[in-house]
């Protein structure tokens, strides 16, 4: 028989530490005996998941599909423009930043965010390119735009990852981010496109993001509000 | 009785949402042991189960999908036995084990049932262990005698041991409102996926059943109260805000009807400890247990919340939805309610009494519930000759609430001797 100096309980004469503290057991009265076998056994049976890889490669295929469809259809019978290269940038823009992360075993998220920025700027690029070349709205607009956002989001990653930071805290710099970004981007393509109503947009944006920024700077010094919110929402 | 009878039947109104709530990694499970005074020989094993699985036709089964419901099918495989592994009571899978909803394992002296909810409730699987144990010993050449517990595998199936006696029994004309409200739940550092860490305490019964007394209440309440009592100090502890406790306590329903099925036929009575009143001692939980156990339990009341539960079955509309609409419904109501309105569950046995001849035979018996997905307690319990096994299931890797437990039950004078599947 051995027990737990520190729990009281006793213990099967398997064990070699408590199961509830993990205090040694040593029975001096055991010594130089063989132990017994454990009541439960020592072997797992962790059934098979789907593989995450698996499913990306699925998804990939489902969505290769209508795009092969669609560049047989142009170069046969639609050929009055390369009108299925747009569908293909799109798709392989939704593929990148939904599908591509699952390819990966373990998440590398700057490397993710450098790809998906490289590949966000292709997008805009080759629509650009694609037209008649009038307008110069790849450099004046679309270029500021995603790096602005692209920036925003190496800052973040940068604050967030790898640290506890308190919930509110977290969801304070998003939308900083957030409201920075609406100014920016709005005066931008106002100034870039001469869209007045873009700028107007993203100030409205922005003063919306001041005002929330104000409530969670509040919620998150207070700690009676805090109380509250996390009875009301059960948190 | 009819010739097919037991080639196909449907879900009682229980096992109608345990499949809805199935998810990659968990699904309602729970187990059942039983340690023999010899070494298990899986050879006769297997021919005790092929036999057992004649009488008691309700596991011999896989489940298939309808077009509105899910429903039963006699299986044509050979259901496994295998060498029982440590991560006891992970999630059930229609495809694997040959499509049979129960596995079996033995180890040393140990035989091992892990059975899915659907298929029945604790007393219909003490029946299947009993039966089974029964039937291993008389292949063994012991003499083996039968009770309610223990049937004979030489006789034929009763169609009354198969019946959905919550249809049968389920007539209130009241309406149950059910409670909702979210409360608290212990949380800590979550095992990885399928596992989960099993604890099992052997107490001698009348030192348990004297302390209960002394309290003037029943063992199920003396515990009940105390793993309550447990979870609301450590609550306290965590000095944040105080939700309510509530555990949730499974009747058998074979009591106050004349039930005979050997499916499920349980209901889960719900206590509520409520922080925000004031302070409680151990004692005022205690009484505040036994009364609201005391309360509910009454037949009329069982009924509504029956007939309540019967409600989607019964709907003229509803019960037309087609089966993946109601799985969806079934998943999201189970994730919003379910576990987040209760804090823990204490399941109780009560006494089993196999016939001498068969229980001279058994050490002792063992009751797991499956860990939840939030609960990090869920107990289990039951009585067997001179021994009342209390188990925990968490679902957490820390073992604070089980050594609060079985610690306090030490300094009221019980001794407790534990094992377990942690490493």
């Amino acid at each position: 028989m051995s027990y737990c100096v520190n729990c009281g309980v006793e213990l099967h004469e398997s064990a070699e530490k408590c199961v509830l503290c993990g205090t040694a057991v040593l029975n001096p009265n055991n010594v130089g005996k063989e132990k017994p076998e454990s009541p439960f056994a020592p072997e797992l049976h962790i059934p098979e998941s789907v593989s995450q890889r698996f499913v990306a490669y699925v998804i990939s295929m489902v969505m290769l599909i209508p795009n092969i469809v669609c560049l047989l259809f142009n170069a046969t019978l639609f050929k009055d423009s390369f009108w299925s290269l747009y569908i293909f940038e799109t798709s392989f823009l939704v593929w990148t930043v939904f599908v591509f992360p699952f390819f990966t075993k373990k998440r590398k998220p700057y490397l993710m965010w450098a790809f998906d920025t490289a590949v966000v700027l292709s997008y805009f690029y080759f629509f650009w390119a694609m037209g008649d070349g009038t307008n110069n709205w790849f450099f004046t607009v679309a270029l500021p735009v995603v790096l602005t956002a692209s920036v925003q989001m190496l800052v973040y990653m940068l604050w967030a990852l790898g640290k506890k930071r308190h919930v509110i805290l977290k969801t304070l710099h998003l939308f900083i981010d957030f409201a920075i970004f609406s100014l920016i981007s709005g005066l931008v393509i106002s100034a870039g496109l001469g869209f007045k109503i873009a700028g107007i947009i993203g100030l409205i944006v922005f003063v919306s993001c001041l005002c929330i920024i104000g409530f969670l700077v509040y919620c998150y010094n207070s700690k009676s509000m805090r109380r509250y919110l996390s009875k009301r929402f059960f948190t | 009785m009819r010739k097919n009878t037991f080639d196909w039947f449907r879900l009682d109104n229980a096992a109608k949402i345990f499949p809805g709530q199935n998810t990659r990694g968990w699904s309602s499970v729970f187990r059942l042991g039983a340690e023999l005074k010899q070494e298990v020989d899986p050879e006769i094993l297997r021919k005790a189960l092929d036999n057992t699985l004649k009488r008691i036709p309700s596991f011999n089964v896989r489940i298939r999908k309808g077009a509105f419901w899910f429903y039963f099918e006699k299986n044509p495989g050979q259901a496994p036995i295998m060498p029982d592994i440590n991560n006891i009571c992970y999630r059930i899978s229609f495809k694997e084990n040959n499509g049979f909803l129960f596995r079996l394992y033995y180890r040393g002296r140990r035989i091992n049932v892990d059975v899915y909810h659907a298929l029945c409730d604790g007393y219909g699987a003490i029946v299947f262990l009993g039966t089974l144990v029964g039937e291993y010993l008389r292949l063994q050449g012991e003499e083996v005698a039968y009770n309610n517990f223990v049937l004979d595998t030489k006789e034929p199936p009763r169609e009354s041991e198969l019946e959905d006696s919550y249809n049968k029994y389920a007539d209130s004309k009241a309406k149950f409102k059910r409670p909702d409200k979210w409360v608290y739940h212990y949380r800590g550092t979550k095992m990885p996926m399928h596992r989960a860490n099993y604890t099992i305490a052997e107490m001698p019964f009348e030192q348990v059943h004297r302390l209960s007394k002394s309290y003037g209440v029943t063992v199920t309440e003396f515990l009940a109260a105390l793993v309550i009592d447990v979870l609301y100090r450590n609550q306290l502890s965590e000095g944040k805000t105080q939700k309510e406790i509530s555990a949730q306590i499974p009747v058998n329903l074979r009591k106050p009807f004349p039930s005979e099925t050997l499916r499920n036929f349980v209901l889960c009575l719900r206590v509520v400890i409520d922080p925000t009143l004031g302070e409680y001692t151990f004692e005022e939980i205690l009484r505040s247990v036994s009364l609201q156990l005391k309360l509910a339990n009454d037949k009329k009341l069982i009924n509504a919340l029956m007939t309540e539960n019967l409600k989607l079955e019964r709907h003229p509309v509803l019960k037309y939805l087609p089966l993946p609409v109601k799985n969806l419904g079934v998943g999201i109501s189970f994730a919003i309610t379910a576990e987040q309105t209760t804090s823990t569950l204490v399941s109780s046995l009560g006494l089993i009494s196999f016939p001498d001849e068969v229980s001279r035979h058994i050490e002792k018996l063992l009751f797991f519930t499956g860990a939840g997905m939030v609960n990090g307690t869920r107990c289990a319990t039951l009585t067997f000759k001179d021994k009342l096994m209390f188990s925990f299931s968490n679902c957490y890797k820390e073992s604070d609430l089980e050594r609060e437990f079985y610690t306090r039950l030490v300094k009221m004078g019980v001794h407790v001797k534990i094992e377990s599947n942690r490493d």
